[in-house]
């Protein structure tokens, strides 16, 4: 993006950068047409805003943030005039992990991931993770995605979804369980078990 | 404080926000219990895994953007 910034109505036509955005926003956004409407908001402000890109020698972070606000923006909208979503309901997941007296099942007790660092240059891995953030249920993964991917705080989170903040804790805590299981199954437990157990 | 107790603390993020009875008991927990030490051991690494998984999708768009401008 040095030199001149050549942001354009080029961009309108770059399918890799439309994906590249999709992929993101569909994280969020529900249905698939919702989320290429907020990726063409996305893309038609850059345009607008082309001359103060120019000599911007990091374009990432601000094209993050038209995202994020184009996102946020719809699911407020979204959930400004629903009502308040039901409560979630019991942790299912729990049933599975835990025993009736609320101490692990000993076959499901989590043993630490091995060689982190490594995973982290991984593709496939990547790979993993995305088949595993995508597999949440979604209003579970809606909550995940807007604390952890769009940097929203739990406070900004229930005043979008129009939450508790009960139902706050609890989205987290079922995504954070569920994709540690995830991983475990579908990558970590290949590798030989390994810390303490 | 029972192990399902402590991991809800952990992965809510609820833990940060707790009274400081509840923060010594999830401590005493964690350092009683070798396998919530691990869930959360994992779930420290966990944040590191996202936020990575956010960095590439972003460097998706940041490199169709270059290409665009090359």
């Amino acid at each position: 993006m040095q030199d001149g910034c050549a942001v354009n109505e080029s961009l309108w036509l770059d399918q890799r950068l439309r994906a590249a955005m999709l992929r993101f926003a569909k994280l969020h956004i529900q249905p698939l047409e919702e989320a290429e409407d907020a990726v063409q908001d996305t893309l038609l402000a850059l345009m607008e805003r082309s001359d103060r890109l120019v000599g911007v020698q990091d374009i990432k972070p601000y094209v993050f943030g038209i995202l994020k606000n184009k996102i946020t923006d719809r699911l407020r909208r979204k959930y400004r005039v629903s009502e308040r979503e039901v409560a979630v309901e019991m942790d299912d997941m729990d049933h599975v992990l835990f025993q009736s007296n609320g101490n692990w099942v000993k076959e499901l007790a989590p043993a630490t991931w091995n060689s982190p660092e490594e995973q982290l240059n991984s593709d496939q891995f990547f790979a993993v993770v995305d088949a595993c953030v995508n597999d949440l249920p979604e209003k579970i993964a809606r909550v995940f995605s807007m604390k952890e991917l769009l940097d929203c705080d739990a406070d900004e989170v229930c005043s979008i979804l129009n939450l508790t903040q009960s139902d706050y804790w609890q989205c987290m805590s079922r995504a954070r369980k569920r994709l540690q299981m995830c991983l475990n199954a579908r990558w970590f437990e290949s590798s030989s078990r390994g810390g303490e157990v | 404080m029972k192990c399902q107790q402590y991991v809800f603390l952990v992965s809510s993020g609820q833990l940060t926000r707790a009274s400081t009875t509840q923060k010594g008991l999830a401590k005493a927990h964690y350092l009683m219990c070798p396998n919530c030490r691990n869930f959360t051991k994992n779930d420290a690494l966990l944040t590191r895994v996202v936020q990575a998984h956010k960095q590439k999708m972003l460097d998706e768009v940041e490199t169709a953007l270059n290409q665009d401008a090359s």
